[in-house]
């Protein structure tokens, strides 16, 4: 068990945003988690990487408790977060902004690795030297995960990627998404509220609608499931 | 117009733009990263014109390694002023504002009890006057000219192309995604504050011996630094150093021909410039 939640509780100022979550991602897999918005996703996801502190419970990662570990010590650990509306470095370049995904590591491979990188996402390659905040949606997208993937990482979170895509990049982001987890060698948690996309990739899912998971199973299940056929899938 | 009046004037013009540069390029770096305006910038530049002046003439360090030095302290003693009076404050601007307008009166009042009131001037290392066709250059200023603009690469390959200054830079465009990239934000924050400090003790250290360091001079630096961030555009370096040059060289213009009171057209030029670009010369527009 790489990654591991328990019983997860947290607050905001005045709300109680996630009530009590359990979660468990094994080594390599794709877990989903979908639901609508304000059901929690983001906040679970902020938790793992160390921006938010729960009120209760555990995560715990490679065997520690990460809770209450900082951003920095947690992505050491091997831990990547690819946030919602993905916050590239706007006046940085492309090349710039994959230097910082690897600005915990000591090692001397780096540039190596920047071109590795460039095999998945080509179009960042083209694009290096252009200010972040001149591509266009998708391909800021791609710079949020190759930079995520920078620190190289274990366990990958990303949170909607595919929101305000074309259908035919969230296509490519998916088949990357796919292809990353096969060769790399990492798990990831995919939040996604377009279920459809998130469960054909992923192995298993789970399903939060206000701070507690409802229903949790593998990808087949939950689409062959009444209730999320009717409200998450819309058929 | 004598042409050497002329020549005069212009070096004059560069040596004022240059402190100004560096004044509000410390204010600009501290900005940036920690959205906080500080009043008390004006007294790191006396203090460095005061740590330059004990090092040099009280311990007789050769020019520029009191320099350096001057320059490394105010760095630390930056540091440690972020850490433990505006670290503490740092979610509230309002007292941010008002702690440095207290810190400002505090330290004025500390340099007239320590130093004294009376003008000191640093021992310069250059003396002499060189002779270009029938123009006079005071190797001094030269000297000084050149010494910025050495500092200004250094200043700006740092944040070119370290890891720390693009990570500098990451913090200042978005706090979050830069802790997710495992930046230190805090610490960063720390050292930007202590890099302000020490760019503003650098010029204030190297006027020492053109112009004269007492508790107040940091008073009219400030002012004009204020005015040539905003007129390049807050948190661009770039256009601090064009308007820094600019407004040094009307400083210059306006005071040969006007005195004292063509302290104004500074002013003057940066209403009206506002006026017409309220984000300043190169600043970007808010995205
Ligand atoms: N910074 C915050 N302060 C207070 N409440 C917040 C904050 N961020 C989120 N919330 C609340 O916490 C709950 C969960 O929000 P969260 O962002 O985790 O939802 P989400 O599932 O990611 O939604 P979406 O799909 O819209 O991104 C919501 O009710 C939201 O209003
Ligand atoms: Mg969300």
């Amino acid at each position: 068990m790489l990654l591991q939640i328990k019983n997860l509780k947290i607050a905001y100022e005045k709300a109680i945003a996630i009530k009590d979550i359990s979660i468990c991602v094994d080594e390599g897999e794709i877990v989903t988690i979908i639901g609508c918005n304000g059901a929690g996703k983001s906040t679970l996801l902020q938790a793992i990487s160390g921006l938010l502190k729960p009120v209760a419970g555990q995560i715990i990662f490679d065997g520690k408790d990460i809770c209450k570990m900082s951003p920095q010590q947690i992505v050491t650990m091997g831990i990547a977060h690819a946030p919602e509306g993905r916050r590239v470095f706007r006046d940085l370049s492309v090349y710039e902004n994959l230097l910082l995904g690897a600005y915990t590591r000591k090692d001397k491979k780096i540039k190596e690795d920047i071109e590795r990188i460039y095999t998945y996402f080509p179009r960042l390659k083209e694009r290096w030297k252009q200010r972040a905040g001149s591509l266009s949606g998708g391909e800021q997208q791609m710079l949020t995960i190759a930079r995520a993937l920078l620190s190289k990482p274990r366990l990958l979170l990303l949170d909607e990627p595919s929101m305000g895509l074309a259908p035919f990049l969230t296509i490519e982001i998916s088949r990357i998404i796919n292809e990353i987890n096969n060769k790399e060698k990492l798990s990831i948690i995919l939040v996604e509220q377009n279920s459809q996309l998130a469960l054909r990739i992923s192995k298993r899912g789970y399903l939060v609608e206000t701070g507690s998971i409802v229903l949790e199973g593998t990808s087949q299940e939950l689409v062959a499931n009444d209730y999320v056929k009717k409200a998450y899938l819309g058929i | 117009m004598p042409y050497n009046a002329l020549i005069q004037i212009l070096i004059n013009g560069l040596v004022l733009g240059m402190i100004y540069i560096f004044v509000a390029v410390g204010l600009s770096v501290i900005f940036s990263m920690l959205r906080l305006i500080t009043f008390a910038h004006g007294e790191m530049f006396m203090l460095g014109g005061f740590a330059t002046w004990l090092f040099i003439n009280g311990l007789g360090l050769p020019y520029y390694i009191g320099l350096a030095l001057a320059v490394i302290v105010m760095f630390l003693i930056g540091a440690l002023l972020q850490l433990t009076l505006w670290q503490p404050l740092q979610k509230d601007p309002m007292r941010c504002l008002i702690m440095s307008l207290a810190l400002s009166s505090v330290l004025i009042g500390l340099s007239n009890i320590v130093f004294g009131p009376l003008d000191k001037s640093v021992k310069s290392p250059i003396t002499g006057v060189m002779q270009v066709g029938n123009v006079y250059l005071s190797n001094e200023r030269i000297a000084i000219v050149g010494s910025c603009l050495i500092m200004l690469i250094i200043v700006i390959i740092f944040f070119k192309k370290h890891k720390l200054g693009i990570a500098m830079r990451a913090v200042s465009l978005d706090t979050i995604a830069a802790s997710l990239q495992g930046i230190n934000v805090k610490r960063l924050q720390m050292i930007g504050f202590g890099i302000g400090c020490a760019l503003a003790a650098f010029a204030g250290g190297l006027i020492g011996t053109v112009f004269t360091i007492h508790p107040t001079m940091g008073a009219t630096p400030i002012l004009k630094a204020f005015v040539v961030v905003v007129l390049g555009g807050l948190g661009s370096i770039p256009g601090s150093i064009v308007a820094g040059l600019i407004i040094g060289m009307l400083d210059s213009i306006a005071t040969t021909y006007f005195g004292s009171i063509g302290n104004v057209a500074a002013y003057i030029v940066f209403i009206s410039v506002l006026l017409f670009r309220p984000r300043g010369l190169m600043g970007y527009e808010e995205a």
